[in-house]
């Protein structure tokens, strides 16, 4: 039996645990937290009022029985020695996966953690969205303002989603005149795609959602309720979320040299091994891949890391296909490391697609060799090569 | 033990119960049970995966909306037109764009073709 | 003052202009960012950027496979 301990159950982590067949591995699985969190949940609670429990799971119903679930929290691991810290226990093995997801970093821009405190956000968790459906609920005039602190953080189109969802919302609420949304981005356009951008910006004009391009958080006063930006402007705001920097794991990791500057593990963007490890892999959120960090690479680089340790020459390619939704409509956005994102039309099919795929989640996680062949037909139908210039 | 789950049912929920165990049996006889399980493996489950979920299927469904909405503006009685009113047609741009799709739709179909009979 | 190299080569998403913003946060008034990148999109947005933010653009040429920018960094409120 090879032991492996996967740091992290939550999108990536928890689909690797329940891939790797019992009868020739001893899975471990270590988190702080007992409940498993459907992160892009927090949309729906925040801007259309959903329960909160509807996007929770406890963590151990979603293993398979087999796999041991510690709940505590990771301080250190050990890549020459091959250990791991927690707060109680001490544990060695033969594979270790690190699937520890991304350190939102409030602090690092002053206000932000104030904002948080006040209004709630859809970044943290389902607590904090349900506080922001609460202050949006209160909200009577004004802007809300939803802007991005650095231009590296989880599912690229989150932004969008929100400010169409809250513009809806706003809409529904009878508010529509009185009520600005505003989406404050450090690209030059409505998203850092063209091609994509070229496809959203008449829905968000159509909307009447404001864009600021070029608009990197540096700073928020919130006594004057003002957000600043690093390339020198300002926006006012009655209610605004601040998307906090990302960063790899905070917890410590020898050698230091496999963090990159942001903290994050550095490892070959196909094999997802840790560079100059042979029995460590990071997967998801908490790497340097030049992907999107999304779900969807989580789970595939999970699946990719289940056939190397089971002895196959698995490969991810890099791909994306973060959910893109408007008003009723929705769009997929999809790249590999070879092909930057396609043109992808908005269509009532497409936003099907993604209700069915938050639907199926908890399903997809504990049943992957169920769903693995379904998704595995989608990805190849969807390829951008297969899909090429003229898109989907 | 059975029994004291049954006494916590309540009637409907007997009801139900027994009406989906009747159901079992009858896909138990006929071997329908025995048959789904055999086809519940992950090689059937893909290849039917890659026949529904393929390049068309999605495209088709991509633009389902549109089809149907378009088929719903159809005229009850489209007026008839003859050679020379087709011509005249021919100068409509949505017209141009309908045949434009059309014909690239037969293209596409006559290549599908080709490449299964040869 | 100091020449800062951000090499942006091969990046598509979220791009070069990320890359940029990302060493701009850190800079300081009187250094030099020089940028290097392959997406085409680059040259137009790099324009566009220095327009909006007030710095200067020092250089801006099309290598053999790649574009290089020189921005001096003017424009930082300190
Ligand atoms: C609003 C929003 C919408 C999104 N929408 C989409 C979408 O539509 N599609 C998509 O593909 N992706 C989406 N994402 C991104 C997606 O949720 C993440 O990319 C995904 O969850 C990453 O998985 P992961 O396993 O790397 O990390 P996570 O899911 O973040 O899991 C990390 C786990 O590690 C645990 N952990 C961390 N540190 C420690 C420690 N020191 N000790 C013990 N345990 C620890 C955490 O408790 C957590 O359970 C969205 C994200 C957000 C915020």
């Amino acid at each position: 039996m090879k032991k492996v301990v996967i740091l992290g159950g939550g999108g990536g982590g928890a689909i690797l645990a329940n891939l790797l067949p019992k009868d020739e591995f001893d899975v471990t699985v270590i988190d702080k937290k007992e409940n498993h969190v459907f992160l892009p949940g927090n949309l729906f609670i925040a801007f259309m009022g959903h329960k909160k429990e509807r996007y929770m799971k406890p963590l151990k119903e979603l293993l398979k029985p087999h796999i041991k679930f510690l709940h505590d929290e990771i301080i250190s691991l050990d890549l020459n020695e091959r250990k791991i810290k927690t707060k109680g226990k001490e544990i060695e093995y033969d594979y270790v996966a690190i699937a520890t997801g991304a350190h939102l970093d409030y602090d690092a821009i002053s206000g932000n953690t104030e904002l948080l405190n006040k209004f709630g956000d859809y970044y943290s968790g389902p607590e904090n969205a349900a506080k922001l459906h609460n202050t949006l609920m209160g909200m009577k005039e004004g802007n809300f303002v939803i802007a991005v602190a650095d231009p590296i953080y989880m599912c690229p189109p989150a932004p969008q989603k929100g400010a169409f969802l809250s513009s809806k919302f706003f809409a529904k609420r009878g508010l529509k005149e009185k009520v600005k949304v505003i989406l404050a981005l450090p690209f030059p356009h409505a998203y850092s795609s063209k091609v994509i951008s070229d496809i959203i910006e008449p829905e968000l004009r159509k909307e009447g959602i404001e864009v600021h391009t070029f608009f990197t958080v540096d700073s928020i006063d919130t006594k004057n309720k003002k957000i600043f930006s690093v390339e020198g402007e300002e926006i006012n705001y009655e209610v605004a979320v601040v998307i906090p920097i990302h960063e790899g794991p905070e917890y410590e990791v020898k050698p230091a040299e496999v963090k990159d500057d942001s903290n994050y593990i550095k490892i070959d963007k196909y094999t997802s091994k840790v560079e100059g490890f042979d029995d460590a892999y990071a997967i998801g959120d908490c790497t340097n891949a030049p992907t999107s960090k999304s779900g969807v690479t989580a789970h595939l680089q999970a699946e990719t890391v289940a056939s190397r340790l089971q002895g196959f020459d698995a490969k991810y390619s890099g791909r994306t296909n973060c959910p893109l939704l408007t008003n009723g409509t929705g769009l997929f956005i999809i790249s590999d490391y070879d092909h930057p994102p396609v043109p992808v039309k908005l269509s009532k099919f497409k936003r099907l697609m993604e209700d069915l795929f938050v639907a199926t989640y908890w399903d997809a996680i504990r049943y992957p060799e169920l769903w693995e062949p379904i998704f595995k037909a989608y990805f190849e139908a969807t390829n951008p090569e297969v899909l090429g210039k003229e898109g989907w | 033990m059975a029994s004291k789950v049954l006494e916590e049912l309540s009637e409907n929920e007997t009801d139900a119960l027994k009406k989906t165990l009747c159901f079992l049996m009858k896909l138990n006889e006929m071997g329908i049970l025995d048959t789904l399980n055999h086809l519940l493996e992950p090689e059937v489950i893909g290849g039917l995966s890659s026949l529904i979920l393929n390049k068309g299927t999605l495209k088709l469904l991509d633009n389902v909306d549109t089809l149907l909405k378009s088929l719903g503006e159809v005229p009850k009685e489209p007026k008839e037109v003859g050679v020379f009113g087709l011509l005249g047609e021919l100068r409509d741009p949505d017209v141009k764009r309908g045949l434009g799709f059309v014909i690239a739709l037969l293209r596409s179909l006559g290549k599908a073709l080709k490449s299964n009979f040869s | 003052m100091a020449v800062i190299r951000v090499d942006a080569r091969g990046m598509a998403c979220p791009g070069p202009i990320s890359a940029l913003t990302k060493a701009y946060r850190k800079a300081k008034n009187g250094d030099i960012l020089e940028v290097l990148a392959t997406d085409p999109g680059f040259k137009p947005d790099v324009q566009a950027w220095v327009k909006r933010t007030g710095n200067e653009l020092t250089e801006l040429t099309e290598e053999k496979d790649y574009i290089k920018a020189s921005i001096k960094v003017t424009a930082k409120k300190t």
